[in-house]
């Protein structure tokens, strides 16, 4: 079975309630990390400055009924479907669904970078992939910052 | 009178009444089974042919056997077990054939034979049952009552096949069970009448009542079950074919591909929705959805995924309204949705905006990155009319506003739309009008060079009054006529005629017409434009063809195309409208393009605005370095003009310079130097 990774981007509409938009996100993450793992969908999310970038690599049908249930939800506005390629083998293989948020520190690197691939994604969308790999990479080997939520997948 | 005494003083009022029940039971059930039987065809009438034997037949046997069990002959008395099996098994086989023959294809003969075949075999069974009942006693028969019997159960049984068969009603039904009813108690009662036993002497005995009530007890309870078993057979037949019905109602009113409700309960709901109106019922809103660039899709990637590309819609739009709003397929790719009560123009607007929103969002489908686009148009009940045609109507006139609006977007219907859609409607009919009647005139307005102020070319612009709504800015009806297909006709008179004007001028003064971008589209641009070149005798090198980078927008390839023959009969190309629209450098290389033509938004913002002044210089910076000419286009004031000429533009082009005239007064102006209006 081939698969294919796609990529989105969106901007939030989440509002702050009795929970942060941060804590709001983290919940998604979670739910969407459990729904993966049944279509054993593999990806990413990535939080900057109200904008969601997200990495989805599974089947084609899994990866397009995930994408269309994406589409189908309001918590979201701007929905642009930046990229969606046939791919050897997953890159986020390890995890239903990882995140990435800025932190609370300002001068923190990590927030340098996530801004910048913001960017990068206008021009060249696989080399903005591989990016946040590697920063998700870097993330796991400084647990100093913060633990990378997520599962991994069995098998 | 001997009937009646027959029943009171002969029988056993408890036997008799549990008879009287097992009999009235028995025909009702009997009739209603009758009825199915005749209604049916095929190898189905025959299993209800045979369960209505049985039942009927039971019935009828165990009213019979247990009335028996009551009569109270004052003589000992036994029964015979094959006889009585036999007039069960009569019954049966009587019934049954009464139905086979009740139903043939004969309206007026069917029910007489088969009701005198039930009748008969009723009968037969009496009296079979009867010689099964052993009297010890001298027996008589009475013959007029015995045959009396007979006629009246063959007549009621005539009657209520009638019944059933010139109308299937379920009243008729139990009336027909009654007189079902009638035939068996006086068939009963007329034959025991006809019948007595005096007691032979030395015998005294009356009949084992413990033992027969026992039997009749017995008799009722199997009996029972066997109409039991009728019964519930039918009743799960009737549930079965009730849950057809509600499927076939759900058929009736979804839309199969997307289960949506469809135009039928749409127009249902609709009108239900206005009828409440009246008595102070709820504001609601109705909306019209049409998807914008459908077609396509079905035609690209076939109809399998257009399908699925509406079913995915459906979904996308029940997600959009409410719960209990009703969306409605009505059409291809024309959908409505019923915002039902508590609905206030607030409501209505987001709900239309949700639905814009959720359409636009991408869609993958096989592999296939699907972008759509819905316009939505909005019209509230009762501001904007209580009926449905005219909610319908309004509701129609907003989605065709927001249409026109550049799509992807939702209107709420206002009155001025109206006046709008008279406007275009009636442009449209005079449009039509004015191609037939060449009704549009050229006029040309005179293109200077910057460094010598000489006239060097001038463009053909066109200009046209309609009889009705006077001059028609090119804005307003160039649009109109490309969606109703005249812009190429249009377009090809102004090329032909233009280049007969031209050919009157001075050798040294060009002429530029615009082609829309429909035209570039049609492969035989080329050959029109030489033929105007050749009917005309103008030079192909005084001649330049103006597009816009719109045009080259999606269609590159086949633009590309059409351009570079034009190209090759010696026409030059130029780039109108340059920093408006997707301006892209990758445009200028790969097209054979000559000229830039700097869009007048610019222009009019020069020297004061910074950034236009940023961008004219680069654009004439850009087009010297390509080697490309550069034109400014809407020079107003002086500034603009010594703007321009400091920044090295080639040409000049203004109301500042020269307005449209036409060619008569172009033709007296050409070599005269600019003049400056005061």
């Amino acid at each position: 079975m081939p698969i294919r990774r796609l990529l989105y981007t969106s901007a939030s509409c989440l509002e702050p309630t009795e929970l942060t938009v941060e804590e709001q996100v983290g919940d998604i993450v979670q739910q969407a990390a459990r729904r993966n793992k049944k279509a054993r969908i593999t990806g990413l999310l990535v939080f900057v400055e109200g904008q969601f970038i997200q990495i989805l690599e599974g089947e084609s049908t899994a990866v397009e009924a995930t994408f269309e249930r994406i589409c189908c939800d309001f918590r979201h506005a701007q929905v642009k479907l930046v990229d969606l390629v046939a791919v050897k083998e997953r890159l986020f293989a390890s995890w239903s669904m990882a995140r990435l948020c800025e932190s609370e520190d300002p001068e923190s690197s990590l927030d340098e970078d996530l801004r910048s691939v913001r960017y990068l994604l206008g021009v060249n969308a696989r080399v903005a992939v591989e990016r946040m790999h590697e920063y998700l990479l870097g993330r796991t080997e400084v647990p100093t910052i913060a633990p990378v939520e997520g599962e991994q997948l069995p098998g | 009178m001997r009937i009646i005494s027959c029943l009171v003083e002969d029988h056993n009022i408890a036997f008799v009444v549990m008879a009287a029940l097992m009999c009235i039971a028995g025909s009702m059930v009997s009739a209603t089974l009758f009825r199915r039987t005749l209604t049916e065809g095929g190898t189905s009438r025959v299993h209800w042919c045979f369960l209505s034997a049985v039942t009927a037949g039971a019935a009828t046997w165990a009213t019979h056997f247990i009335a028996m069990l009551g009569y109270q002959p004052n003589a000992p008395v036994t029964l015979d077990g094959v006889l009585t099996v036999v007039s069960a098994l009569i019954a049966v086989a009587g019934i049954g054939l009464g139905l086979i023959l009740a139903s043939v294809q004969l309206p007026r003969f069917a029910p007489l034979i088969g009701g005198s075949t039930i009748g008969l075999s009723i009968g037969a069974m009496h009296y079979v049952g009867m010689f099964a009942y052993r009297v010890d006693g001298i027996v008589q028969w009475d013959w007029r009552y015995v045959i009396a019997s007979l006629v009246v159960a063959m007549a009621c049984s005539i009657y209520a096949l009638r019944l059933l068969r010139d109308d299937a009603g379920h009243h008729r039904s139990m009336q027909a069970g009654a007189v079902l009813a009638l035939a068996i108690v006086g068939l009963h009662f007329a034959g025991m009448a006809g019948f007595s036993v005096s007691a032979m002497e030395g015998y005294s005995q009356g009949p084992d009542s413990e033992a027969f009530a026992a039997m009749a007890a017995a008799i009722g309870m199997v009996a029972l079950l066997i109409i039991g078993t009728g019964v519930s057979t039918y009743l799960l037949e009737r549930r079965t074919s009730t849950e057809g019905e509600s499927r076939i109602a759900h058929i009736a009113m979804h839309d199969a591909l997307t289960n949506l409700a469809n135009r039928h309960q749409f127009t249902d709901a609709l009108h239900s929705q206005c009828a409440a109106l009246g008595d102070e019922g709820a504001p609601f809103a109705l909306m019209m959805v049409d998807l914008d660039r459908f077609k396509p899709i079905n035609d690209t990637l076939g109809h399998p995924v257009g399908d699925q590309v509406l079913q995915r819609i459906a979904r996308r739009l029940r997600i959009a309204v409410r719960d209990h709003d009703m969306v409605a397929r009505i059409g291809g790719d024309e959908f409505a949705v019923i915002a039902f009560d508590g609905m206030e123009r607030g409501t209505a607007t987001a709900i239309a905006k949700r639905i814009i929103e959720i359409l636009a969002r991408p869609m993958v489908i096989n592999g296939n990155v699907i972008e759509l686009s819905g316009s939505v148009g909005v019209a509230i009940a009762p501001e904007h009319g209580a009926t449905p045609e005219a909610l319908i109507q309004h509701a129609d006139i907003a989605l065709y506003s927001a249409k026109n609006n550049g799509r992807d977007t939702y209107r709420v219907f206002e009155p001025m739309l109206m006046e709008t859609i008279k406007r275009r409607r009636s442009l449209e009919a005079a449009l039509r009008r004015a191609c037939m009647r060449d009704e549009f005139t050229i006029v040309y307005q005179p293109v200077f060079s910057s460094l010598n102020d000489e006239i060097t070319a001038a463009e053909a612009l066109l200009r046209w009054t309609c009889p009705d709504h006077g001059e028609i800015p090119p804005s307003e009806f160039i649009p109109i006529a490309e969606e109703l297909g005249l812009v190429s006709r249009i377009g090809a008179d102004v090329l032909r005629q233009a280049c007969k004007d031209a050919a009157g001028w001075p050798d040294h003064i060009d002429l530029a017409v615009n082609v829309s971008p429909v035209q570039l589209l049609d492969p035989r641009l080329p050959q029109m434009v030489a033929q105007a070149l050749a009917d005309s005798g103008l030079a192909p090198e005084r001649l330049e063809l103006e597009i816009t980078e719109t045009a080259l927008l999606n269609n590159d390839e086949a633009a590309l195309r059409t351009l570079t023959q034009i190209r090759k009969l010696g026409v030059s190309i130029s780039l109108d409208d340059f920093g408006t629209g997707y301006s892209s450098l990758s445009y200028l290389h790969r097209f054979p393009i000559s000229r830039i033509k700097i869009d007048k938004s610019f222009i009019q913002r020069v020297p004061g605005d910074s950034g236009s002044v940023s961008i004219v210089r680069a654009i004439t910076q850009l087009g010297s370095s390509l080697n490309m000419q550069i034109t400014a286009e809407g020079i107003e004031t002086e500034s603009q003009l010594a703007f321009i000429r400091e920044q090295g533009c080639d040409h000049v082009q203004g109301f500042l310079t020269g307005r449209p005239i036409a060619s008569a007064d172009f033709l007296a102006r050409t070599g005269k130097r600019v003049v400056v209006n005061a």
